[in-house]
């Protein structure tokens, strides 16, 4: 190694004059984490073989925020995904394109995913659901209590232990995906519906820091509709009107904070008589109402 | 260099590796957290910088200035020129970016990182330890799992001349 680095820079071992500074600069630990955390992931994950402080360096937790981190907050949505699926009957797709690339470029190309689970599904004979996405993770649903927590960027996942499935012949589920801040963990909340005129409700909360779930009671809220949308810290849901299996009537946003666990109802905006189905949506790191 | 002063304009002399003398107006250096504090806390009129090299310090001060000149109006000029700052050879790039880091310029530390990493980000890992000069330190059979496992790590752009 040594004769092939001063082989590499000849001229350094000319230079006398002491003033001169020799050979490339050798980086300070903290200037080459600055360079690595604008790697794409692609690169990290082949970089780890460069050495076993760049492993070290490029697994650890604090890392891995600060790429996050720079990533999500990129102005020119370098590394922003926007991903779209697609099922028949019995198969299903998931491809993705850049957010750069849609608001730039006059042409936008979508690429295959290759999510893993696809294939899984097929042989399930059910497709793959989208319930929601945080700091690149993918929660995913397949069948009623399967879900999964999908990184494309490395392209791993992660099977979560199964749900209890309520033992009743017929019920509904209403899932939400997101991260806890204060706990720094992930988190899966579902709430089960029975379909009945007098409908009890079970809601079940899944913590990737203890790989399990946990029950709790949704407190009198009204029932939740739709997917769950995730914004600053809380999970949000449309609620639906008394009879909601068959009037899509609904009343109002109800939140659920992941880091305290606690029910909120969001004040409604005023959009006067209402008898549209109602939808959330995120714009920024604020909750929109779609009528 | 004495400190002068003509009109309202303070004068500073920043010294090259080389002993090269860069005159240039106070209010430019201004930007670098670490010239700043050395200007503002211990009155230097003249400041060396035996780490940086001339060629690197003419890059900098060339920044400072067109830096300073930044208005709304000529943003797109100014993204131009950032471009075209850092398209020189890599080991050159590896210098301003170190000389950037050691002087704590902010925002053009954080462009030339970038730039960095825009370069390294295809290059397989026999070529980025030659350009971080860091020897491999797994053993000959870890070195091979990877290479088995990850094959496309080792393919990647060999040149390692650092241009």
């Amino acid at each position: 190694m040594e004769s092939e680095a001063s082989h590499q820079h000849p001229k350094h071992n000319k230079l006398t004059n002491h003033d001169s500074i020799l050979t490339i600069p050798v980086l300070p630990a903290e200037l080459v984490i600055e360079i690595l955390s604008r790697l794409p992931v692609k690169s990290l994950l082949q970089f780890t073989c460069v050495s076993k402080s760049w492993l070290a360096l490029i697994s650890s937790p604090e890392f891995i925020k600060t790429h996050l981190s720079l990533s999500a907050n990129n102005k020119d949505y370098t590394h922003h995904k926007v991903m779209m699926s697609s099922y028949s009957r019995l198969m299903s797709n998931v491809k993705a394109c850049s957010l750069r690339s849609l608001f730039y470029d006059s042409i936008t190309e979508a690429f295959d995913l290759d999510c893993p689970l696809i294939s899984y599904a097929r042989y399930m004979c059910d497709h793959v659901s989208f319930i929601g996405s945080v700091n690149g993770l993918i929660c995913l649903l397949i069948q009623v209590n399967e879900y999964f927590i999908w990184n494309p960027s490395i392209r791993k996942y992660k099977k979560l232990p199964n749900t209890r499935v309520p033992m009743r012949v017929t019920y509904r589920s209403v899932s939400g995906f997101g991260y806890d801040e204060l706990h720094d963990d992930y988190k899966v909340v579902v709430s089960f519906y029975s379909n009945s005129t007098n409908p009890d409700c079970e809601v079940m909360i899944y913590s990737l820091k203890s790989d399990s779930w946990r029950t709790r009671d949704n407190d009198g809220r009204e029932l939740a509709n739709g997917r769950g949308m995730f914004v600053n810290g809380k999970l949000h849901w449309t609620t639906t009107s008394d009879d909601y299996c068959f009037n899509h009537n609904s009343k109002n946003i109800i939140s659920f904070d992941l880091a305290d666990e606690k029910w909120g109802t969001v004040e409604e905006p005023c959009y006067g008589e209402v008898t549209h189905f109602l939808k959330v949506g995120v714009l920024n790191t604020d909750i929109r109402e779609v009528i | 260099m004495a400190s002068s002063t003509t009109g309202e304009k303070k004068i500073l002399t920043l010294k090259g590796g080389d002993n090269e003398e860069f005159i240039l107006e106070e209010s430019l250096v201004l930007q670098s957290e670490l010239l700043k504090n050395m200007v503002k806390e211990e009155r230097v009129s003249s400041i060396p910088l035996p780490s940086i090299k001339s060629k690197t310090l003419v890059k900098i001060i060339e920044y400072l200035k067109k830096h300073a000149e930044l208005t709304p109006s000529n943003k797109e000029e100014f993204k131009n020129f950032e471009k075209e700052f850092v398209n020189v050879v890599l080991e050159e790039l590896l210098d301003i970016t170190v000389a950037v880091n050691y002087l704590k310029i902010n925002g053009l530390l954080e462009f030339c990182c970038q730039a960095v990493a825009d370069r390294i980000k295809d290059k397989s890992v026999e070529a980025v330890r030659k350009i971080f000069r860091i020897e491999s330190d797994f053993t000959p059979e870890e070195e091979s799992e990877f290479r088995k496992e990850t094959p496309e790590a080792f393919e990647g752009d060999l040149d390692d001349t650092t241009n």
